[in-house]
């Protein structure tokens, strides 16, 4: 069991706080979606848990499995098993994917790195996710289009077999084949790994492949509800205005 | 492949075919001026090898005859340089120059003369510069539908410095030349790195573009890479091999001289 534990939160940006007091627990096995309007702090949060410095965590606690990660790397954090699949990865020209992945495998399995079941199990995830083999060779995401970066995301999420998982809009700039194909991959895994998933939307339309546990509306930088399935309903009927003076404690409510 | 290795100014080994035609001569006047003149008379590769422990100056002339195809590596390992290489295009003439430098010094001059119709020159320049490096590059496209595509590739490290001078020429009446200049410089130092970009152009039916970078690689890339658990280090070196290796069509001499590079380097 790993669990991601998020305590009073605030994390500004420049000078501008982006966080206010923001409190989580996600278990393994467990699938919470971050729901919110534009601008309201949802993918601050991922980086932030990621560990990005751009964000100055003011106050508040990062746990992963009991342990205060607020001052690791990026890098000891995805070691640690966190994963970010991100809104718009980024294009590295030169830097190949299979290159990029075979350093990911190396540091995170050290000496029991080995090339050919990498290899092997590269060439796998690559059929299962109905890539074309030749972009393993070319640049990271260099050429693709926003469904194929997107893939390579859960691509490389299949790779490394992470024990928590934060996709961020892993919906934007999808068409409905290539939404199919993601929410269910990501399904997949989930059911083959049962990791602790946060995902990050503003859309219902990724939940008719991905099924929450729980939903947690964000406004100005906190979560203003938390509920079940029932709440993306809720929010389809009434917008996320309906929700703007509402503040429930989401640990002590739904958790 | 044609072969030609100079060590010290002298031609340690030559390995040609019938594809081109070689003349080397090593000056004994007060300039000291080492001559090699190429003529590329068929379709050929050629890999030209310069090692040097001293100072030294070179004046290469390369001429690829009409029709030719032409691929050429240049591999630049140590010394000060001082090199001034003159290519000539003929009629419908294709030449991909791909060059690669980790010497102490250089000051170099290149000049392609695009003198026939149709003639095509890709150029890829990749340098890790330790010390004072500048590259002065003279496109001049003497006649209607030439294209010239360069790409200046810089890691600036130690005492690194590197200037980039890069002028296309398209003179009136030369229309439809294609010029595309791409020049960048990644540094690790706080020296001063210069990128000229100049695209002198007295024809309207013209295509040209360029594109200029000094500075570090992007947080934001080495995030990605970090966000997947690859050390900072690792990271850096991945984007610095990546940089290095983009673009190229590698054979074995290039592959090797830039993993020792890297390896030098980066560890």
């Amino acid at each position: 069991m790993h669990t991601l534990k998020i305590v009073d939160l605030t994390v500004k940006v420049e000078d501008k706080k982006i966080l206010d007091n923001l409190s989580l627990t996600i278990n393994s096995g467990e699938i919470h979606v971050i729901m919110g309007p534009n601008g309201t702090g949802k993918s601050t949060l991922s980086k932030v848990i990621m560990g990005d410095k751009h964000y100055q965590i003011l106050k508040g606690e990062i746990y992963f499995d009991d342990k205060l990660i607020n001052e690791l790397t990026v890098d000891e954090r995805a070691r640690l098993g966190l994963f970010l699949g991100m809104q718009m990865p980024l294009e590295i020209d030169g830097v190949t994917n299979a290159d990029f992945l075979r350093a990911a495998l190396h540091a995170k399995e050290g000496d029991n790195f080995k090339l050919y079941s990498f290899i092997k199990r590269l060439d796998q995830v690559v059929e299962n996710l109905k890539m074309n083999k030749d972009m393993i060779h070319r640049g990271i995401n260099k050429g693709f289009s926003g469904g194929e970066r997107k893939k390579n995301e859960i691509l490389q999420m299949y790779m490394l077999e992470p024990k928590m998982v934060l996709l961020d809009e892993i919906d934007s700039g999808l068409d409905v084949d290539s939404l199919k194909v993601v929410g269910e991959k990501v399904m997949g895994y989930y059911e083959q790994f049962k990791p602790a998933i946060l995902l990050i939307t503003h859309y219902q339309r990724l939940l008719d492949y991905i099924k929450p546990d729980y939903v947690h509306i964000m406004k100005n930088g906190h979560i203003v509800k938390s509920g079940d399935f029932s709440l993306v309903a809720q929010v389809e009927k009434n917008g996320y205005d309906f929700f703007l003076n509402t503040r429930e404690n989401v640990i002590e409510d739904n958790l | 492949m044609n072969k030609i290795v100079i060590e010290n100014g002298l031609i340690k080994d030559k390995i040609v075919d019938n594809t081109i035609k070689v003349n080397y001569s090593v000056s004994d006047n007060f300039l000291a001026v080492n001559n090699l003149e190429i003529s590329c008379l068929k379709d050929t590769s050629i890999c030209i090898y310069y090692a040097n422990n001293y100072d030294i100056k070179f004046n290469v002339i390369i001429n690829c005859l009409e029709s030719v195809n032409v691929n050429l590596f240049e591999i630049y390992v140590d010394g000060k340089l001082k090199i001034r290489n003159t290519y000539n295009l003929e009629r419908t003439s294709n030449l991909t120059i791909q060059k690669f430098y980790d010497v102490e010094k250089i000051n170099q001059f290149d000049i392609i003369n695009m003198d026939g119709e149709y003639s095509n020159v890709n150029y890829i320049l990749k340098t890790v510069s330790k010390n004072y490096e500048k590259y002065n590059l003279l496109i001049n496209h003497n006649s209607k539908n030439t294209f010239s595509n360069v790409i200046n590739n810089a890691v600036n490290i130690n005492n690194g410095k590197v200037i980039f001078d890069i002028t296309g020429i398209v003179p009136k009446g030369m229309s439809n030349s294609t010029l595309n200049q791409n020049n960048r410089i990644v540094t690790f130092n706080q020296n001063k790195c210069q990128i000229n970009p100049n695209l002198l152009i007295d024809e309207d039916d013209v295509s040209a573009n360029h594109s200029a970078f000094v500075g570090e690689f992007s947080y934001e890339e080495l995030f990605y890479l970090q966000s997947r658990g690859i050390r900072y280090d690792e990271a850096l070196k991945l984007l610095i091999k990546g940089f290095l290796f983009n673009n190229l069509i590698l054979i074995d001499d290039i592959t090797n001289a830039l993993e020792v590079i890297i390896k030098k380097y980066w560890g």
